[in-house]
């Protein structure tokens, strides 16, 4: 394992934890899972935009 | 969008040597960042380049942001002329690489991965410690905030919560 960079570490105190530990309390299929929801959300956001001509 | 089922199943159900690394691979261990690609680091043996090549092929792999109409052709010869692949499938966005850089190539990798049971099927996949290394060493700023919540992920999971 490396030693920490302090570079990392002012990123780390943006990290959201909360949203970690909910991840953490899937299973990995369900991560994966939502992951891909994830996806297909973003990708219906990028339609919107195209069709509102942004 | 990616059909993470369905590749991981294509390339299982073939008897492919793979490790699943990157984004992905980062969404195993807990990462609820949006990653858009599969990464994967396979194996380059002669009979792993032909299942490879014949698992891949229904799904018309493709240069990814190449302009159509190039002779490329997909099969293990052109694997085995090349070494890492970005791709275009009908099953989404695909790397294929044949060695990262601070993991090296397969064969460095797999002391370092786990086995998960995903979708009915098992694979491997990159370990979080090592994850984190290759992500470093790549140097990349864009990693900067992955590499953050990765180191986040182990403190969690080993309850050292600084919140």
């Amino acid at each position: 394992m490396l030693p920490p960079d302090p570079v990392v570490e002012v990123y780390k105190r943006h990290v959201d934890r909360s949203l970690i530990r909910e991840s953490l309390r899937r299973s990995i299929e369900e991560r994966l899972e939502a992951l891909m929801q994830l996806q297909e959300f973003a990708a219906e956001l990028r339609r919107a935009g195209r069709n509102a001509g942004v | 969008m990616a059909d993470f089922k369905a590749l991981l199943r294509a390339l299982s159900e073939s008897g492919v040597e793979f490790v699943l690394v990157g984004g992905v691979a980062a969404t195993v261990h807990g990462s609820t960042r949006l990653t858009a690609d599969v990464d994967v680091v396979y194996e380059r043996s002669r009979d792993n380049l032909d299942r490879l090549a014949l698992a891949l092929a229904p799904y018309h792999p493709y240069l990814r942001g190449a302009p159509p109409g190039l002779p490329f052709r997909w099969d293990s010869q052109t694997l085995e002329r090349g070494l890492n692949f970005t791709l275009t499938t009908d099953l989404g966005a695909l790397d294929l690489l044949g060695e990262i850089t601070g993991g090296g190539r397969y064969s460095d990798l797999l002391p370092h991965s786990i086995v998960i049971r995903v979708f009915g099927i098992e694979c491997r996949c990159l370990g979080l410690d090592r994850l984190i290394d290759v992500k470093r060493a790549a140097g990349r700023p864009k990693d900067l905030e992955a590499i953050a919540e990765l180191e986040a992920i182990r403190e969690e999971r080993e309850g050292r919560s600084r919140t």
